[in-house]
């Protein structure tokens, strides 16, 4: 069966649940079963066996990569079907929105990124009362509600 | 006879900021005065805002904000490159207010020893052109975005994390008729969700190097100063710098990504336009959610964690479980043989350890708990089966963590963890044992 190779970049912290690897150089088979990046097998065999295929995209990788590469912790990689909020995905530089997001046709050769571009560890102890002024000085927010309109429909 | 400058050029500098400033008014494109009547917060003077301030004021930005509520200490003086040995308890604000007078004592300085909350953001931020992000604190770079948006400033965000580092301007003026409304995106427009907040308890801090909060630092302040003078695309001469950050024509959203050790050690990424459907900046009837009532710290998920405080928690019910500093050390005193297990990092196990210790890093031993058991720790054999072991770590997190998974892996003995971990340790037992 025909296969991709792709180069895989983590950063930003991500790459601690990858065996602390950056770089990875993976090959995906370039069809895959349609339901696939729903619940991936990762298993090419799987791709075949019944029926309906369309080509690799960003979405099948990224449970690829959950599933074939992944050493630890899927919550803190994929989070409601897609990478967890403050995952940055980039094609080949370029923000994934650009490219379509998880419907982004796989390219062989590509080089996916996925960095973690907010995590704010530094100095935990030193910004408490830069949260405790603010909790002080906000009056109870309905925050689910705000938060749910915030996120809005699914992209 | 009389000058023969041009009245348009750079006329109202004062005589001796020709000679200051020549080296860069002689670059093409320069606007020396640009920067003079410019005003430029900075939000955080810490590793960040110190290498920021110190260009900017170098560089002649004529009005500087500083805003920071915290203190000077010494942990901070290996990134905090403006705050020095004798200014250690006063706050930052000042600190860095004073280091940057010595270096320009033309610049206004306006330090202010507050926090930024959303009661006071817009009011502190409101008098100047620019805003640089320069914090590593995640309801505030959210609280920052909001606001510039609300006043229609560019907002220059640094972030710097162990070796790595970013640098985006969020809000950045574009060439009208790019179909964006003349904005580049927000940082809600990337991030219109925090991440959730680790739920595992940790005492592992993140390290970070000063040079690579340099780097950002001053990209942060190169930056600023490129969208001042115009530097950032062909801009016609503006007596208003506000105007002017309404029509600069240049610019792409982009974000530069640093990282120390790999090969190209830059990284600009092509980023997403404006989201019309922001809920800060998206466009009127368009935009879904709204950001008046959000309460930031409970947005990203709720307060940051005092992990010394909780290391220092003995826990309810089970008083046999915890061991604390004094009476861990009456212990090693004795006759009696014991197993200490240090649970840090290898690399911080080698900057300092208790003798006779063993090292194994909590995510090993959380990995495979049974592979770790007293018995298999050591070849001595059967007779050390039975051994106390106590648990160490650098707070009294991991440590908890560590005994929750020895015992779920049947280990033989007692087993407990040091109330406070190597902290406590230094504190209550040992002042000489290093506190990093
Ligand atoms: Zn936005």
């Amino acid at each position: 069966m025909s296969t991709i190779s792709l180069k895989i970049e983590l950063g930003g912290g991500l790459e601690l649940l990858f065996s602390s690897q950056r770089s990875h150089r993976v090959t995906i088979p370039s069809r895959v079963p349609i339901s696939e990046s729903r619940a991936a097998s990762g298993s090419p065999e799987d791709a075949t066996a019944d029926g309906e295929t369309k080509p690799a995209d960003l979405a099948y990788l990224i449970f690829w990569m959950r599933d074939n590469l992944l050493k630890e912790r899927a919550e803190l990689f994929v989070e409601n079907g897609t990478v967890r909020p403050g995952v940055l995905v980039l094609v080949n530089d370029t923000d994934w929105e650009l490219e379509g997001e998880g419907e982004y046709q796989l390219q062989d050769g590509d080089e996916i990124a996925h960095v973690i571009s907010i995590n704010f560890k530094e100095n935990p102890f030193e910004e408490d009362q830069v949260y405790d002024a603010i909790a002080e000085s906000n009056v109870e927010a309905p925050i689910e509600q705000t938060f749910l309109e915030i996120v809005g429909p699914a992209p | 006879m009389t000058s023969s400058a041009d009245p348009t050029s750079e006329t109202r500098l004062p005589l001796e900021d020709y000679k200051r400033y020549g080296r860069q008014m002689i670059l093409d494109g320069f606007g020396q005065l640009k920067l003079q009547q410019a005003s430029v917060v900075v939000v955080g003077a810490g590793g960040l805002g110190c290498p920021a301030l110190q260009y900017l004021a170098a560089a002649g930005v004529g009005t500087i904000g500083i805003i920071d509520h915290d203190t000077v200490e010494l942990s901070n003086l290996q990134r905090q490159i403006l705050h020095t040995e004798a200014r250690i308890g006063i706050p930052k604000a000042l600190s860095a207010a004073e280091a940057i007078k010595q270096i320009n004592s033309h610049t206004r300085v306006q330090p202010v020893i507050e926090a930024l909350t959303p009661a006071n953001a817009a009011a502190l931020l409101a008098p100047y052109d620019l805003i640089l992000d320069c914090t590593d604190n995640l309801p505030v770079r959210y609280l920052l975005s909001d606001v510039a948006i609300g006043l229609g400033r560019p907002l220059v965000s640094g972030a710097a994390q162990q070796l790595d580092g970013q640098l985006c301007t969020y809000n950045l003026p574009l060439a009208s008729g790019s179909g964006t409304g003349g904005r580049g995106p927000c940082f809600r427009c990337l991030f219109p969700r925090p991440p959730a907040p680790d739920m595992v308890g940790s005492c592992e801090e993140l390290g970070v190097l000063g040079a690579v909060t340099g780097v950002i630092g001053n990209l942060q302040a190169l930056e600023a100063i490129k969208i001042i003078t115009g530097l950032h695309g062909e801009c016609a001469y503006s007596t208003s710098i506000r105007a002017q950050l309404m029509t600069l024509v240049d610019g792409r959203p982009s974000l530069l990504m640093y990282s120390a050790l790999a090969m190209p050690p830059f990284r600009s990424v092509k980023l997403r336009a404006r989201r019309p459907t922001c809920a800060a900046c998206g466009d009127e009837g368009q935009r879904i959610g709204g950001i008046e009532e959000i309460d930031y710290v409970a947005f990203c998920g709720g307060q940051r964690t005092d992990w010394e405080a909780k290391g220092l928690v003995e826990g309810g019910g089970s008083v046999t479980r915890r061991i604390r500093a004094k009476a861990l050390k009456t212990i090693l005193e004795s006759e009696k043989s014991v197993r200490i297990l240090d649970v840090r990092p290898r690399t911080e196990f080698g900057i300092c350890h208790l003798p006779g210790s063993i090292n194994i890093p909590i995510k090993d031993l959380v990995a495979n708990p049974s592979a770790h058991l007293p018995s298999d720790m050591s070849s001595v054999g059967e007779a050390h089966k039975e051994l106390d072991t106590y648990v160490i770590c650098r707070l009294g997190n991991d440590s908890q963590l560590a005994v929750d998974a020895l015992r779920s892996a049947g280990v033989k003995g007692n087993v407990k963890d040091l109330v406070g971990g190597l902290r406590a340790w230094a504190r209550e037992v040992d002042e000489s044992f290093p506190v990093y």
